[in-house]
């Protein structure tokens, strides 16, 4: 019989990144004891162990071509977190996962895609980037615009992947900051703001979305004015869950729970099964 | 009801003889009865300690505690330098038997095993308990005033989800055999019983017509749709301002199932269990941002009633209440459901 539902895979802390100049933001990279990585897609998510703190749901961070180990990106913020950020390399955590569904890559071939992120959500749309500009993918999909807004410069994360990003053809990089420093030379200004003012193409286009529950409400109407109708826009939805497979009964949303139905929705979905997304 | 009436599924125990078979089964089984705590009558493990209790209708604590323990251990860690030991619970083998649960409890099961058994993966403790599980029911014959079940589509002599239904009648007790589970569990036993004849048989159907004529079912899919509409109805904010927000109606009721899940012990070894949490509780939802989406007492008190007749039904799942009553009983704050169902289905209050 599987007894392993609720028993978490051992993975070894191999790499801690301090990502924010807060200190307060560590990518953890984890290698498998035993077993290997179940396969998973950008978009999905894992119940990450720190034995003696508890468990709470994380998206990978790390692309599915990035073999060997798993990255997930965490700040620090309650009991759990906390207690992971005082884990450094070669101690042993839990992970069960993949969970969830991932982004509809499918869905994206041949379509422009207008990425927007705000915060520390962004780890997931770090995934969804890196895999869409890997060679299979590469050739199939369209345009993508990719809008990533955070409070102030130091704040941003992957700061070396966006260097990269900033060149790679396929990708037009939008940055933005809600407080300037003396180091930035960007638009100071609200991601919606950006959004509304870039005014991308929308005839071809898919919007994703992920992040604050504030910067969400206000991106969504300015996507819908762009011309992105409610069932090309999709939401990668954060929730409290414990379980992650539908059964614990926090995280639904009307009668569709947000860890094994989504964590990505249709805004036309979630017009229809909630008033709060 | 009962699959058959002949009588060698139909078996007779003198009401004395009760005491013996049970500790006969606990011998060999895992055995569940109903037994006062306080006021209270709950499931416990079969003993001597405390009298059997088939009179409290319906008991105050249901079967769902036996197949959905509080707290339950889904494994035990040790560290072991940097390495972590995980290990999960020994199976139990023995054939588990719960005696004297009601039609209620009985249905309820049903609607447990939607949430524990049809998702992608089955919970792994619930099915093992499951497979061993032996519901030896029995049948209403006093109902209380608070009971609803005719509503909600069973009556007290509603056998589904029963391996055996017992009617008692005077100084006997009728046991129905009803599947091959029933059967097994009390096959070894045989010699303890008669085969009921037509008289006794009578009997039990006239106690059981004399329960029925109550209240017609509610329509669920009717229900639902009307539930459905009321998303903004004002309603729930009234309800909301007599909440207590308290959760005794999840934890006494026989089909809330949900959940959390914590770690108990130290960062050197302990146990990572999970426990009865309540939607009725601002903590069920709120995120470490701080952020709730059902931060407010309406949005929690619409979640309960949601679940029960929109989303239950929504998803093809059994309805969310068998109509126990034991929320109506035990709410502080006198919110009744059966008013709630009422208010949205109110045909079927006539």
């Amino acid at each position: 019989m599987n007894r392993s539902l609720f028993v978490p895979q051992r993975m070894e802390i191999v790499k801690v990144t301090d990502e924010v100049a807060t200190h307060d933001i560590f990518t953890f990279e984890l290698a498998p004891l035993g077993g290997g990585i179940a396969p998973y897609l950008p978009g999905q998510f894992a119940e990450l162990s720190v034995f003696g703190a508890g468990e709470a749901p994380f998206g990978y961070a790390s692309s599915p071509h990035e073999t060997g180990t798993v990255r997930f990106t965490v700040k620090r913020m309650g009991a759990l977190t906390r207690e992971l950020h005082r884990l450094g390399p070669g101690a042993v955590v839990g992970m069960r996962g993949p969970l969830g569904n991932p982004f509809p890559l499918d869905r994206f071939e041949g379509r422009d895609l207008i990425v927007v992120g705000g915060g520390y959500a962004f780890t997931t749309l770090r995934s969804l980037i890196a895999t869409l500009l890997t060679d299979k993918h590469r050739k199939r999909a369209g345009r993508i615009t990719l809008f990533y807004g955070v409070r102030h410069p130091g704040l941003f994360l992957y700061k070396g992947e966006l260097d990269r990003w900033r060149t790679a053809k396929e990708l037009s990089l939008h940055l933005t900051v809600d407080a300037a420093d003396e180091t930035w030379k960007g638009p100071v200004k609200l991601v919606p703001d950006l959004v509304r003012d870039t005014a991308p193409a929308t005839e071809n286009a898919v919007a994703v979305v992920c992040g604050p529950p504030a910067m969400i409400r206000f991106t969504l109407p300015v996507l819908e004015t762009l011309g992105v109708g409610e069932e090309n826009i999709l939401i990668s939805m954060e929730r409290k869950m414990k379980c992650g497979v539908g059964m614990c009964g926090r995280c639904n949303l009307g009668p569709r729970f947000v860890c094994k139905d989504g964590p990505v929705f249709t805004l036309k979905e979630l017009r229809e099964l909630t008033d709060d997304y | 009801m009962t699959r058959t009436n002949t009588s060698d599924r139909s078996w007779t125990l003198p009401a004395g003889a009760l005491p013996d078979l049970l500790a006969a089964l606990a011998a060999t089984c895992e055995l569940w009865t109903p037994r006062p705590v306080g006021g209270g009558t709950r499931f416990l493990p079969h003993g001597e300690d405390r009298p059997l209790d088939l009179a409290q209708t319906p008991p105050a604590h249901s079967v769902k505690a036996v197949l959905f323990p509080n707290p339950e251990t889904l494994f035990t860690y040790r560290r072991n330098g940097n390495d972590v030991a995980l290990t999960p619970p020994e199976p139990d083998g023995r054939s588990l038997i719960v005696f004297g649960a009601r039609a209620c409890d009985a249905r309820a099961v049903a609607a447990l095993d939607a949430v524990f058994l049809g998702r992608s993966i089955p919970d792994p403790a619930y099915l093992e308990r499951r497979e061993r599980l032996c519901l030896v029911g029995l049948a209403c014959v006093s109902p209380a005033a608070t009971c609803f079940c005719h509503r909600m589509g069973s009556g007290p002599f509603d056998a589904s989800g029963m391996d055996v239904q017992i009617v008692p009648l005077d100084d006997i007790y009728v046991f129905h055999l009803l599947t091959k589970r029933g059967e097994a569990c009390l096959a070894p036993f045989r010699d303890r019983f008669e085969a009921a004849d037509g008289d006794t048989l009578k009997k039990v159907a006239a106690t059981k017509a004399g329960l029925e004529g109550a209240e017609p079912s509610v329509d669920f899919t009717a229900l639902k749709d009307a539930v459905k509409q009321h998303r903004d109805d004002p309603y729930w904010e009234t309800l909301a301002a007599a909440c207590l927000g308290c959760g005794i109606c999840t934890f006494l009721c026989p089909v809330c199932s949900c959940f959390s899940i914590t770690d108990t012990g130290n960062r050197r070894g302990g146990r990572r269990v999970r426990y009865w949490d309540a939607c009725m509780f601002p903590a069920f939802t709120k995120e470490a941002s701080g952020h709730n989406p059902r931060g407010d007492e309406p949005a929690r008190v619409k979640q309960r009633f949601f679940h029960k007749f929109y989303y239950s039904i929504e998803n093809g799942e059994p309805p969310g209440c068998v109509g126990c009553g034991r929320c109506v009983i035990h709410c502080p704050a006198g919110i009744d459901i059966r008013e709630i169902v009422s208010r949205f289905q109110p045909e079927a209050a006539s």
